[in-house]
């Protein structure tokens, strides 16, 4: 028997219901060291204004943004609206996000700590700090609610060490490849990283998808919205925008801000 | 004789006499003189002038102190001789000049007296034809140099010569030779070139500067040497600019597109510049004045500056040999407009945008309880979005009832576009209460229509989610 399903359709209802707003990519960390929203769509961006200065790191997930200051971590919203903040010592940090796009962890180098968004703040997760040295970690990732995976570069190949959130305990590590870095582990499972021809994609299928550019000398990685990753030049204010949302792979250039 | 030699071996000093060496001098080398010195050929009406130096070879200071020039033909030039007598350093050297100016066809001598050193000065006088420059008095000298003048690199100044014979018997002129770089000819004559008494023939040499420095060259006829001079400048950029063309990377316009734009030149730039590069957007939208989208992707959004280096047959950006801009979400005209720093215009192109069809970036359809969400974002580069068509399908592929459900989108577009600051571009939401068990619905085809037509966004998914809960604090 088929299911009975209705949709109101009531005219008046369904004009009512539809709202318009500008499209945002993401955010990111502008030339400047500002964390900015990114408005616009694939090939047509737009910067907005700042939301904060002086920042060291920053990701965004496509409906929450980790913002790393000299002094702070902060976490915000879509709006760029501050949610919750705690100190930090200098130093940059990397950020991870779950599959949904809340917040996960951060991972502060300088201090080698690891903190978990608990929904309205962070708290700090112990772990085995001498499984790596603090300067191999590239980043790190949330493959699910159990585990941190931190990407490390050892050996001159590049492993993903996975950790019990619980425990603070070794779990598995994978080893995957001799990949050039920086590298970027997203929580939707590809991995994005560069060779000399330009950005590859690996799914986590491990199908790999080629974008063909010529990238600057130096360059870091960060997620910048959903299905988005921002690629900064760290010589100049030069930024890239690469789509990752299967299917759509392409590689943008981003506006620099305006002098 | 010898009582003459006496007395002035007497009146000078002793080191004058070995100190002084006397020297021809070409310009670039100085050839020591003997008791003979062949000073060359002229023919008669020419006038050849030699350069000679008296130079102090010794360790102390040597007097010059006596001159003289006694013989048909030869002649001290006063103004080059110093005042006597001269003290010359040890190292230096004074100098002066002797013309000779022949009036027949003959050998001449003539001797000449530096201190006691005595030097007989030979000279020939040949048959030859005059070289008369155009524009000039009279027949060249030797030696004389014709001065071509400020020549820009890359440009030419042609010189006319009009070679006669004086004389009342046939003579033919064996060689005529150019050399130099920059200069070449001759043009327009070929030898041996037999000329009659008073006849003439003409021809050019040309002067065309390969660098923006003074240039030197020559000019031989049988023989008799005559300079030639000018001075390669850089010319105005403006110069090697006919052949400058502004490509785009795509001529294919159309929205949301990263399109990009290098300048070439027909050939290698010879001199260094810069310009500018404005770009300027003109709306084809009612209303719509511009599109900040519309810009450059690195530096200032409608400016870029344009260098071009000495050498290259192409502009660059910040290094770069192109520069990258976005088309923007609006029809309309993109132009590109290359202005030279001194002002001058030097090239322009236009990209058009022609009206299109709503462009769907992202679709997507989202399953909560009692609700189905439907978000697109996309662009409307007319402004004109009216009409928006949902149709929800199960996930057998049958059609949910009531079919397509339209949706009259016109004037919240309309009140969108006029706010917002991202031109065309938006994001819809579009939420649609249900009842029944939501997992059934499995897709949504959409249909959105503006002035320029409609698109069809086939079977999107719609999946479920639990949106992330996050309670806001404040700090």
């Amino acid at each position: 028997m088929k299911p009975v399903v209705m949709i109101f359709m009531l005219a008046a209802a369904v004009c009512a219901q539809p709202a318009l707003a500008p499209p945002q990519v993401g955010f990111l960390r502008d030339g400047a060291n500002s964390f900015r929203p990114v408005f616009g769509i694939a090939g047509n961006f737009v910067l907005g204004g700042a939301a904060f200065s002086g920042v060291a790191s920053a990701a965004y997930s496509g409906s929450f943004g980790l913002v790393k200051t000299d002094t702070s971590v902060i976490a915000v919203d879509s709006l760029g609206k501050v949610l919750a903040s705690m100190d930090a010592p200098t130093g940059p940090a990397a950020f991870a996000f779950f599959s949904d796009g809340s917040p996960a962890f951060v991972y502060l180098s300088s201090a080698n700590l690891l903190f978990e968004w608990y929904g309205t703040g962070f708290q700090m997760v112990p772990f085995d700090c001498q499984l790596f040295p603090p300067s191999a970690v590239l980043g790190i990732s949330a493959p699910d609610r159990a585990h941190v995976a931190f990407l490390i570069e050892r050996n001159g190949g590049l492993r993903e060490f996975r950790l019990l959130v619980e425990s603070g305990q070794p779990d598995s590590q994978i080893f995957l490849g001799r990949v050039n870095t920086p590298a970027l582990r997203l929580a939707s499972g590809e991995l994005v990283y560069t060779d000399s021809n330009g950005v590859v994609i690996r799914k986590a299928d491990a199908t790999e998808i080629h974008l063909n550019a010529q990238l600057p000398a130096r360059f870091s990685l960060a997620q910048m919205g959903a299905g988005w990753v921002a690629l900064s030049d760290l010589g100049s204010s030069v930024r890239f925008a690469i789509r990752v949302t299967p299917g759509r792979e392409s590689l943008y250039f981003l506006p620099e801000v305006s002098q | 004789m010898k009582t003459w030699l006496r007395l002035a071996v007497a009146l000078l000093p002793i080191p004058a006499m070995a100190q002084i060496q006397v020297f021809t001098f070409n310009g670039t080398t100085e050839t020591a003189v003997g008791s003979i010195v062949n000073i060359g050929s002229a023919t008669p009406g020419d006038t050849l002038e030699t350069r000679f130096r008296v130079r102090n070879q010794g360790a102390g200071p040597a007097t010059f102190q006596t001159l003289s020039l006694a013989g048909e033909g030869f002649q001290l030039v006063s103004a080059s001789v110093p005042s006597l007598p001269y003290i010359i350093a040890p190292g230096s050297f004074a100098e002066f000049r002797v013309d000779f100016a022949p009036t027949s066809v003959a050998t001449y001598s003539a001797f000449m007296a530096v201190n006691t050193t005595n030097i007989t000065v030979q000279g020939s006088g040949v048959a030859g034809a005059s070289v008369t420059p155009t524009g000039s008095q009279g027949p060249l000298a030797g030696s004389t140099a014709i001065d071509f003048g400020t020549v820009a690199v890359g440009s030419s100044k042609v010189q006319s010569f009009t070679l006669s014979n004086p004389g009342a018997a046939n003579l033919t002129v064996q060689a005529i030779a150019v050399s130099g770089a920059g200069f070449s000819g001759p043009i327009g004559v070929t030898t041996p070139l037999p000329i009659a008494p008073g006849q003439t023939v003409s021809f050019q040499v040309k002067f065309q500067p390969v660098t923006a420095q003074p240039a030197q060259g020559t000019l031989v006829v049988d023989g008799r040497s005559f300079n030639l001079t000018g001075l390669g400048i850089s010319p105005p950029l403006e110069a090697v600019l006919p052949s400058l063309a502004i490509h785009l990377a795509s001529t294919a316009g159309a929205s949301a597109q990263q399109n990009s734009l290098s300048i070439a030149l027909g050939s290698a730039s010879p001199v260094g510049g810069s310009g500018t590069l404005a770009m300027q957007f003109t709306p084809s939208v009612p209303g719509v004045t511009d599109d900040p989208s519309v810009q450059f992707l690195s530096g200032k959004a409608r400016l870029a500056t344009v260098n071009f280096n000495q050498g290259s047959a192409a502009g660059t950006f910040n290094g770069q040999p192109s520069i990258a801009f976005s088309t923007g979400a609006t029809a309309g005209t993109i132009s590109f407009a290359l202005t030279l720093e001194d002002g001058t215009p030097a090239g322009q192109t236009t990209l058009t945008i022609p009206p299109a069809a709503v462009t769907l970036d992202t679709a997507a359809g989202l399953r909560k309880a009692g609700e189905l969400d439907v978000s697109l974002t996309g662009l409307d580069n007319t402004y004109s979005a009216s009409e928006l068509s949902f149709t929800f399908y199960d996930t057998a592929g049958a059609t949910v009832q009531p079919g397509a459900i339209p949706v009259n989108v016109g004037s919240i577009f309309q009140q969108y576009f006029a706010s917002t600051q991202v031109s065309g571009m938006f994001a819809l939401l579009a939420k649609f209460p249900v009842t029944g068990d939501t997992t059934q619905i499995a897709s949504v085809t959409v249909q959105i229509t503006n002035s320029a037509g409609t698109i069809t966004a086939q079977q999107v998914p719609i999946a479920g989610s639990t949106p992330p809960q996050v309670v806001p604090t404040s700090y």
